[in-house]
């Protein structure tokens, strides 16, 4: 088919155009003199706005020429000397004349010449046409499985699998992707209203990725079937073959020499790590959801153990750059239970999109010696204000916290210190980059809208860690904060998260993607 | 299957644009290199009525694929029109006078005749509400609001809608509003009414079934009644208050396709894209803000008359226009962007929020019963459907003229007897609907008459062509020029419109083919030049007219 266009066009080509034909439209005649009417007058002055110059001689109505075809009661506007009050020509006769075929309708005896367009956009349409044809090609089987997911109710079916009757339980996939540990896929079974009050149980397993395997299942509900009851259950299991360890401190340390400290290099190394962990918290909720106060104690266990790296990345492995007999707890594994108060204020309007309010987050205890083979003090505090910038669609958020483990470095495990890096903390860094007694971390994240359920975000985060408050806010600390800046889409309801992507800078340039939401604060058990 | 082997219902695109201007290059080489010509009427009557009632064999019933049509929407037939390099093509099917005449599509009625008030609220049918008590047949197939297919007493056929709790009387009144409009503007649209229903007065069938969200067919019961009416408001006497949508004559055979033809009714010879009528449908659309124009808000029914089985063209399904849609989904940018906008949403998301958008200025009603309708912030050529419809993306500025000019044939008086059958309980929310209607028609005509001449209702009197200049008609503009040009756009001869907007030239008075070229001026500025083609003599008349845009 093109074949025979492109002979056709080279034949056009060929031939010689003829000599001008005489037009056998009637050229545009200018308007004759009014005979007998007077010599028509020159272009009177451009009209004013107001009482405009009457015209040369009175303009009769015209007469009506047809009936109009259903007898109505003219009203008021279309009074007997309305310009508009007949119908257009011939309207009132259509009966009388069979009708037309649809496309004679416009009456042309010779239709007008082509539109300069059509030549001008011959070429670009010839060289269009194949690319254009081979993604019709393609969007073939995409539309026909598409029409076969409307016809067999497909959406519909997999909502049924998935979920249950009301909605408010089901298994969904999960997925999500980190720079430097690759794509993690799992599955997730929850209820969102366990007892009719907004109780959530998760139960979820992931693989690939930070994981080799983890399974974790949650309880939490700040009002149990409407009580002030605060409950909030997690347990989990989890074999992370390759997690980063860079050294212990705040400060690059330019030492490579294999076996030094962890406080004498900070070269990136990986390490493998087995976790049981659980984490109960029971108290009291007070006030309603947009005011609330959450009193109570938590305790968390956690037996770890670690190893070598099991997964081959470009890092080496701990044990090639460090002495692990120098990392508390490295060698022997840990257990520790802590018992903490835990005082919550959380005043948002919406969980996940917040645009006014604040969260506080306040907590301090010790760990229970007789269980523990470690012994220290560990709190907390983090805070987080949203701004309203411009009718809740531009909010600002600006969260702080601070958080430190207290006791002879001996007796607190370097899985136990303080942490910083990754997608939850200091953004643009790698999950777990910075160890210390002390983190510092502060972040401004500002949300603006693209799509009812599309948010832009840009944020910043600064944080570092150190030994002691000194080490982290004299002078000489102040300068030693690291940034870490980005961009990312959150796509969400108004009360949940559905999916994450961020793109991150800091020391190096990060993506993450998750389906996982993200809780804010309460991810303790995350970090510890 | 049909007998060409193709599926039935099956929409053939139309001729694409590359053969189309292959053809123009085979004429075009014929003529003097560039030489353009104007084209001549023939002398004969202007064209009022097609014939698209031809009898034809009963055609299959057009599917509507939501998921397909989303995907052709947002991205897939989105590139392909994209690379097909179209330009802007008349509309195929006006008539000699640029105007839509008479078919299965549509009906010309305010715009070519004086209605009243009274007419323009009864609508397309005085048959009235259904009769209690009512027989429910089915639940309701397809869309979002709860409801159910019942028939009267009388046995006529509807499907009964209710309100939401949220926002009482908003659809139901909307429905009926906007039915009303799109009725008087010439559209074909079903008898929707307002009523109140006792649920007493309400039975359920022996065999009522309902379809579920499978596409499976169960028993209707009176829990599932139950569960319709639970979602809407309920009178202090007990009552519901419902929109009736009486089932439209003949056999329904789905929406209407968006572009391309039918390939099974061989009266459909226009491509739909190119149908003044839905061109034009996005300037009404934008009036009413009636977001949710797609296919499946569009009916063809397979009719009888005359002894003739032919498909006539329907628009049905209007509770979402009026601000409805933007409520029942909480979405604001309804009428401001597609919902997901190629232009609008990058835009926002490379501009950090720094661009504050249209939509963003508009705020609620103090009515629950009105959605965020309002004549502020409101700019018809940036007016969006929700579902990229893309006869709208054909729609130029003959079509945008055509149709304002309709809307301003909607007076006040009119606005207010349509606005009184939406039958809303608060005088000040019918009110505030009535003006912010009326105050977009203002828009609407300020935009669009001056994009082409706005000289119409063209007659010749006496010796004299005679023409209406519809923005002085309407008072758009307090006084106009009217130029007769010569081929060099010179200037030959001008008169001033009378207040009321009229205006007549004198003409030759023998018989000869005659093109006059006029354009209107409001001081420096003037419109695009219109051709009027005609005849003097002892039997004057129009022959054609010519708009040319900007």
């Amino acid at each position: 088919m093109l074949r025979r266009r492109l002979a056709l066009v080279a034949a056009i080509a060929s031939i010689s155009s003829f000599a001008a034909a005489q037009p056998s439209v009637p050229e545009p005649v200018p308007a004759p003199e009014p005979k007998p009417a007077p010599e028509p007058k020159p272009a009177p002055p451009e009209p004013e706005p107001t009482a405009p110059e009457p015209a040369p001689d009175a303009i009769p109505v015209p007469a009506a020429t047809t009936v109009p075809e259903t007898p109505t009661a003219a009203p008021a506007e279309h009074a007997p000397d309305d310009p508009l009050a007949a119908p257009p020509q011939d309207y009132a006769t259509r009966a009388e004349r069979p009708p037309s075929e649809p496309e004679k309708a416009r009456g042309w005896s010779e239709p007008p010449s082509a539109e300069p367009e059509d030549y001008y956009l011959l070429v670009p349409r010839i060289l269009l046409y194949p690319p254009n044809l081979v993604l019709k090609l393609v969007a073939m089987p995409i539309r026909g499985a598409a029409i076969l997911i409307d016809r067999y109710h497909l959406i519909e079916h997999t909502k049924d699998i998935l979920y249950n009757d009301a909605r408010t339980a089901g298994v969904l996939p999960a997925f999500g992707y980190q720079t430097g540990y690759g794509f993690t896929y799992g599955l997730k079974a929850f209820h969102d209203n366990l007892f009719g009050n907004d109780e959530e149980l998760n139960v979820a397993a992931a693989f690939g990725g930070i994981f080799v395997q983890g399974y974790g299942a949650s309880f939490v509900g700040d009002q149990i079937a409407h009580t002030p009851l605060w409950i909030e259950a997690r347990a989990a299991y989890e074999l992370k073959p390759a997690l980063f360890f860079q050294g212990i401190g705040n400060e690059p340390v330019a030492d490579s020499t294999p076996g030094v400290g962890p406080r004498e290099s900070d070269v990136a190394t990986r390490f493998r790590e087995g976790r049981a962990m659980g984490l109960l918290t029971l108290g009291a909720s007070i006030g309603d959801k947009g005011d609330r106060s959450l009193v109570g104690v938590t305790g968390l266990f956690n037996q770890r153990e670690f190893g070598s790296e099991r997964k081959d990345f470009d890092e080496p492995s701990i044990e090639d750059v460090y002495d692990t007999s120098q990392i508390q707890g490295f060698d022997s594994g840990t257990t520790v239970l802590e018992l903490t108060p835990t005082f919550v204020y959380d005043s948002r309007n919406y969980e996940a999109t917040p645009s006014e309010g604040v969260y506080l987050d306040l907590f301090g205890g010790h760990t229970a010696p007789v269980t523990s083979d470690a012994d220290y003090w560990h709190y907390g505090a983090a805070f987080a204000t949203f701004i309203d910038l411009y009718r809740g669609t531009r909010v600002l958020s600006i969260r702080t916290t601070l958080e430190a483990v207290h006791g002879n470095d001996d007796e607190i495990p370097f899985s136990d210190l303080m942490k910083l890096g990754g997608p939850n903390s200091l953004r643009g860094y790698q999950l777990d980059r910075f160890r210390d007694k002390l983190s510092a971390l502060g972040t401004l994240e500002y949300r603006y809208p693209v799509h009812q359920m599309v948010s832009g975000e840009v944020f910043l985060d600064v944080g570092r860690v150190g030994q002691t408050y000194t080490e982290v806010f004299d002078r000489e600390g102040l300068k030693d904060f690291h940034f870490g800046g980005g961009l990312g889409f959150v796509f969400h309801s108004d009360d949940n998260i559905w999916f994450k992507a961020q793109a991150a800078y800091g020391e190096e340039l990060l993506f993450f993607l998750s389906t996982d939401p993200l809780r804010t604060f309460r991810r303790r058990d995350k970090r510890l | 299957m049909s007998s060409a082997g193709e599926r039935p219902g099956a929409t053939k695109v139309g001729a694409p644009a590359l053969r189309r201007s292959l053809r123009w290059l085979v004429l075009g080489s014929l003529c003097c290199g560039g030489c353009m010509s104007n084209g001549t009427f023939a002398d004969k009557p202007v064209v009022w009525r097609v014939d698209d009632s031809k009898d034809i064999a009963e055609p299959e019933e057009n599917e509507f694929h939501y998921v397909a049509s989303a995907l052709d929407w947002y991205a897939l037939r989105r590139l392909t029109r994209t690379l097909e390099l179209r330009d802007r093509e008349e509309a195929h099917n006006v008539n000699a006078l640029d105007e839509v005449p008479d078919s299965s599509w549509f009906q010309n009625r305010i715009g070519v005749r004086p209605m009243s008030p009274e007419e323009a609220a009864r609508g397309s049918s005085s048959a009235g509400p259904p009769t209690p008590p009512l027989l429910v047949l089915s639940g309701k197939p397809g869309g979002a609001n709860p409801g159910f297919v019942a028939s009267d007493r009388d046995g006529r056929k509807f499907v009964v809608k209710f309100d939401t709790k949220e926002n009482p009387e908003m659809q139901t009144a909307t429905n009926t509003i906007v039915n009303r409009i799109f009725w008087a503007a010439g559209y074909n649209v079903p008898n929707d009414t307002v009523f109140q229903i006792h649920p007493e007065a309400i039975g359920i069938a022996a065999r009522a079934n309902a379809t579920d969200e499978f596409g499976r067919k169960q028993p209707f019961t009176r829990d599932d009644l139950a569960q319709t009416m639970s979602g809407a408001p309920r009178a202090q006497d007990g009552s519901y208050r419902a929109t009736a949508s009486e089932f439209i004559a003949g056999i329904p055979k789905g929406g209407l396709p968006a572009e391309g033809t039918r390939s099974d009714d061989a009266n459909d010879a226009i491509p739909h894209e190119h149908r003044r009528e839905l061109r034009g449908l996005r300037v009404f659309a934008a009036w009413v803000n009636h977001t949710d124009i797609k296919e499946d808000n569009t009916l063809s029914s397979y009719v009888t008359e005359n002894g003739r089985h032919f498909m006539r063209h329907y628009l049905v399904d209007f509770g979402e226009a009026l601000g409805a849609h933007a409520a029942e989904k909480g979405r604001y940018e309804d009428g401001y962007e597609h919902w997901f906008d190629w232009q609008a949403q990058p835009k926002a998301a490379i501009a950090f929020g720094l661009w504050a958008r249209e939509w963003e200025h508009l705020s609620e009603t103090p009515w629950p019963s009105v959605g965020a309708f309002s004549a502020d912030h409101f700019d018809p050529d940036d007016w969006r459907e929700s579902y990229p419809y893309w006869p709208f993306f054909e729609t130029d500025a003959r079509d945008a003229y055509w149709a304002a000019k309709i809307i301003l044939r909607f007076t006040r008086r009119h606005l207010s007897a349509i606005v009184r059958e939406g039958r809303l309980s608060q005088p000040a929310a019918a009110d505030y609907l009535v003006d912010a209607l009326y105050r977009r028609r203002e828009i609407i005509g300020a935009t669009y008459l001056e994009r082409v001449s706005p000289l119409d209702h063209f007659s010749i009197d006496q010796q004299r062509l005679c023409a209406v200049d519809l923005s002085v008609y309407h008072g758009i503009v307090t006084s106009s020029l009217v130029e007769a040009l010569d081929a060099e756009d010179e200037v030959r001869y001008d008169t001033l419109v009378d207040p009321r907007g009229r205006v007549c030239l004198p003409i030759f008075d023998d018989d000869e083919y005659r093109i006059y070229r006029l354009r209107t001026r409001r001081r420096a500025q003037t419109s695009p030049v219109m051709q009027i083609h005609f005849k003097g003599g002892d039997v004057p008349r129009i022959l054609g007219i010519v708009r040319l845009e900007q």
